[in-house]
């Protein structure tokens, strides 16, 4: 691969134009594929931008309790999703990632975006706020090792860090992707990525009932464009989300080298791709009702253990043929 | 170095704090012991003799127990230094055991003849050696379910005492335990490392989950010292392993994270007990659940109560990223090792290393937020006021360091390389090696240490990309859409006026969190019910059963002292 730094700039922001300009209809794909599982008809494929547009015409009320916090947790929120969705492989393993932490540091940039909405949850001082920013933590607390432990699975069967490193060695494995140590290892990942997403059956993305809402909860009490921010950058999260996985899974036709048709290509294989996990996730939404909260407990820790008998086949792999 | 980095912002810090906090006390004893204090532990550090480590030790346990008492009148304080007074020594008399067996081999009490003697030793001796070293300084660092005195001792010692007992203190355990291990104890079978690791992630996981459902700030601040602790312990374990199999430039690297994070961790956590003293002392609660709202009226300890919570729970643009990124870099680099059971338990722990910092950040957000956000729960928040400008240029500065660490980490690594080296006995190393080590095996997991121009940039990069996007993400929303002001309203309560009692409470927050972990957490009254209780009366009734002996008739002990001396004498002549 033979590209100059201008290039790799300009890919580079493609790929996050992208990222971003997608988000929202991702958002709305999913919501439109359940609904039509469901016998209905659905919004326009376009409703997410036409959502934008309204929050950044209407005016902002913010709770007299709140301080600088409340005001600059969007703006911290969405620039630690954008930092994280810049070395997320789309359509081109980004070029970017050489430089940075990987895997690990994605995780703690999440944490990061998400100390400051819980945060900023308890400054309102509502009650539905508040509760829901303590049920986001304790599920963070369940998520994280599961999201670490199956990372490190790929990381040590992959010896790289580095996410596109990762993507790089997998798609060489070829059809040796198909054992149970990545099949264990995607449904582990694909498990706590549903509740990273706030999805069913961890979370229900839809309603505003105070018992069952976690993630629309911490947003409550925003409003006007900071309202816009915040659920541009959730699904802009989730976008990164479905990306990563949808990459595991078919680590294969990446963008690598630049000329127009194959850099459009690989745009379009990369939204089949997407499109495809999103499918799959709705039909898991209309599949499965919401679990009770302490049952989420439950799930994750079978998902944690589903990791830890991927990596026992990999250690039993790696010590009989060497990797 | 690490205590003196800590203690010249403490002591800036001490100077606001006295002034406003005990006026009317004897600040001047406080004061002579404080420099006794420091001045005892950079003693500790560098005694190489036995005899000088124990005192000094003893010394240093002394003039801290002062400190927890210092509040004479206040009788959980007094409780506390006793429980304090009481532990430490049973870890000194384990210290002192260790030490006479150890100049009993040697024939001398200087440190230097300790060096290599473990080879004359049977095993099973350097076993016992090795778990009464553990027993010993562990009691200092804190490790569970050694640690009983920590959340009693620190909330008693006023603020900036504990910032140092927190920060330096417990870290001369750490100190004692790498000293001894590494240079005393080596060669040593792998399966120590091991155990290490086991004590330090319990330690880690049990301190965190009780920070995370207690109340009481100072509490909290040293249950997480706890968690520290372990943290820190564990890429030592994985270096020990490293080490006891030959590999020693491994070792030296996963030593690394160990002193880094001992480092950091001093910086946080000076950091936080400060700006919680402030806190404190400007309203005169230690307990969450009265305050609240207070980032109004103390805007400048918020914001660098802010830092500290974030460095602590290893966000990245701050250090404890750094330290707990290479501590996972340092677990999975145990991979390598050719045994099984090492390389399945390694991703384990990491991953467990990973739960712990997630509860860690669950804790601070509420802490955070039970402290300074929502509304004053009483009156006792409302009248707070902003703390001394001493206090603030303090704080100030150890979180100006605690952001520059985490930018730039590789001026410590400079610092801490050669420490760390000299440690597992390897000369300096040039960085050649220290590259070629990072693509070894094709695990090029350390490869943004490779060299410095890399470790410095990779931090930086995030952080000047963070405020990039902070920055674009503001010009654009702030020039698109309506231009309308932000309209200030009250909180929607279902047409109520907005109470206090409507937010959740930080008991409220930490609920799911306990009942999740309610198999794990345990109350603080098992260890006292089933560890500590057995011992005690056990030992009671021994000495009820020793009390015939005792009879106060004074020929019956010179009848003691005879036998004593003819016992002795038969010992000469054998």
């Amino acid at each position: 691969m033979n590209i100059s730094q201008l290039q790799i700039i300009s890919l580079t922001a493609l790929h996050l134009v992208l990222l971003v300009l997608l988000a929202p209809i991702i958002n709305t794909f999913i919501k439109k594929v359940k609904a039509n599982l469901q016998g209905r008809i659905g919004p326009p494929i376009l409703q997410g931008y036409f959502d934008l547009v309204k929050y950044f015409h209407k005016e902002t009320v913010v709770s007299n309790q709140t301080s600088w916090v409340f005001l600059t947790t969007p703006f911290i929120v969405f620039s630690t999703t954008l930092v994280a969705s810049m070395f997320i492989p789309t359509f081109m393993t980004s070029y970017l990632p050489k430089l940075f932490g990987g895997a690990i540091l994605l995780i703690y940039l999440f944490g990061l975006g998400r100390f400051f909405i819980a945060s900023s949850a308890m400054e309102p001082h509502s009650g539905f706020c508040s509760m829901a920013s303590s049920r986001e933590m304790m599920l963070s607390i369940l998520i994280e090792p599961v999201m670490l432990l199956s990372l490190f699975v790929f990381i040590l069967t992959t010896g790289s860090n580095n996410i596109s490193e990762i993507i790089n060695q997998l798609s060489i494995k070829g059809i040796g992707l198909f054992t149970p140590i990545y099949l264990l290892t995607i449904l582990a990942l694909f498990t706590a990525s549903l509740a990273e997403m706030c999805r069913i059956p961890f979370d229900n993305p839809e309603t505003h009932y105070e018992l069952t809402m976690i993630h629309e909860g911490l947003i409550l009490e925003y409003s006007g464009k900071n309202l816009g921010v915040m659920i541009l950058s959730s699904s802009l999260k989730q976008l990164i989300i479905i990306s990563l996985l949808a990459n595991l899974i078919f680590p294969w036709c990446m963008c690598n080298n630049f000329t127009f048709s194959s850099i459009l290509l690989s745009i379009l294989i990369y939204l089949a791709k997407i499109l495809l996990i999103s499918t799959i996730i709705a039909f898991i939404e209309t599949a499965i009702s919401k679990v009770r909260l302490f049952k989420v407990r439950e799930i994750l820790m079978a998902s944690f253990v589903m990791s830890i008998i991927a990596l026992v086949i990999a250690v039993q792999k790696e010590s009989r043929f060497g990797l | 170095m690490l205590i003196s980095v800590l203690v010249i912002p403490i002591s800036i810090y001490s100077i606001g704090y006295l002034k406003k906090e005990y006026l009317e006390k004897n600040v001047s004893v406080l004061g002579a012991l404080y420099q006794l204090f420091i001045l005892s532990m950079l003693l500790v550090i560098c005694s190489g003799n036995g005899f000088q480590f124990i005192i000094f030790w003893e010394l240093m346990t002394l003039i801290s127990f002062a400190f927890v008492i210092f509040d004479l009148k206040d009788i959980d304080s007094q409780k506390a230094g006793f429980v304090y007074l009481l532990m430490t020594h049973i870890g000194s008399a384990f210290l002192l055991f260790a030490f006479l067996i150890f100049a009993k081999y040697s024939d001398s009490f200087s440190f230097a003849t300790f060096h290599g003697i473990s080879n004359t030793m049977p095993s099973w001796l350097k076993l016992i050696l090795f778990l009464f070293i553990l027993i010993g300084f562990g009691t200092k660092a804190g490790i569970i379910p050694l640690h009983i005195w920590l959340p009693e001792a620190h909330p008693a010692a006023p603020s900036h005492i504990s910032a140092l007992m927190s920060g330096v203190m417990i870290k001369t355990g750490i100190y004692g335990i790498l000293r001894f291990i590494f240079n005393f104890l080596n060669p040593f079978p792998y399966w120590w490392g091991e155990i290490l690791i086991v004590i330090a992630i319990t330690t880690a996981i049990l301190g965190i989950i009780f920070a995370s459902t207690e109340s009481n700030i100072k509490r909290v601040l040293a249950y997480s010292s706890i968690e520290n602790i372990g943290v820190i312990l564990l890429p030592i374990g994985a270096s020990m392993i490293f080490f006891s199999l030959g590999q020693k430039e491994f070792a030296a690297l996963s030593l690394i994270p160990a002193l880094f994070h001992s480092l950091n961790h001093s910086l946080f956590k000076g950091l936080l007990f400060t700006s919680v003293g402030a806190v404190v002392s400007s309203t005169h609660t230690k307990n969450i659940e009265n305050l609240g709202g207070l980032i109004k009226l103390l805007p400048k300890t918020a914001l660098l109560f802010l830092i500290g919570a974030l460095s602590i729970s290893a966000f990245p643009p701050f250090n404890g990223f750094i330290s707990k990124w290479l501590t996972f870099q340092s677990l999975l680099l145990l991979f390598q090792v050719k045994f099984e059971s090492i390389k399945l338990f390694a991703p384990i722990i990491a991953s467990l290393l990973g739960f712990v910092s997630a509860i860690s950040a669950a804790t601070f957000v509420k802490t955070f937020s039970g402290i300074f956000l929502g509304m004053p729960k009483t009156h006792k928040a409302t009248h707070a006021q902003e703390a001394t400008p001493f206090m603030i240029l303090s704080m100030s500065i150890l979180a100006l360091l605690c952001l520059l660490i985490g930018i730039c980490p590789s001026i410590v690594f400079s610092l801490i390389k050669p420490i760390s080296f000299s440690i597992v006995g390897l000369d300096s190393m040039t960085i050649t090696t220290f590259s070629n080590l990072s693509n070894l095996n094709n695990y090029n997991l350390f490869t943004n240490l490779g060299t410095h121009v890399l470790s410095a940039s990779s931090p930086a990069l995030v952080f000047i990309l963070l405020i990039g996007a902070l920055c674009l993400s503001y010009i654009v929303v702030k020039s698109f859409g309506t231009k309308t002001p932000l309209r200030k309203e009250e909180t929607w309560s279902c047409g109520v006026k907005p109470k206090p009692e409507f937010g959740h409470t930080p008991k409220g927050f930490s609920q799911p969190l306990g009942v999740i972990f309610s198999e794990l957490h345990t109350p603080e009254s098992f260890y006292h019910n089933y560890i500590y209780l057995p011992i005690v009366n056990g030992l009671i009734s021994l000495s009820h059963k020793l009390k015939p002996i005792q009879s106060g008739i004074l020929q019956v002990y010179l009848f003691y002292i005879f036998l004593t001396l003819i016992f002795c004498l038969m010992w000469l002549r054998l």
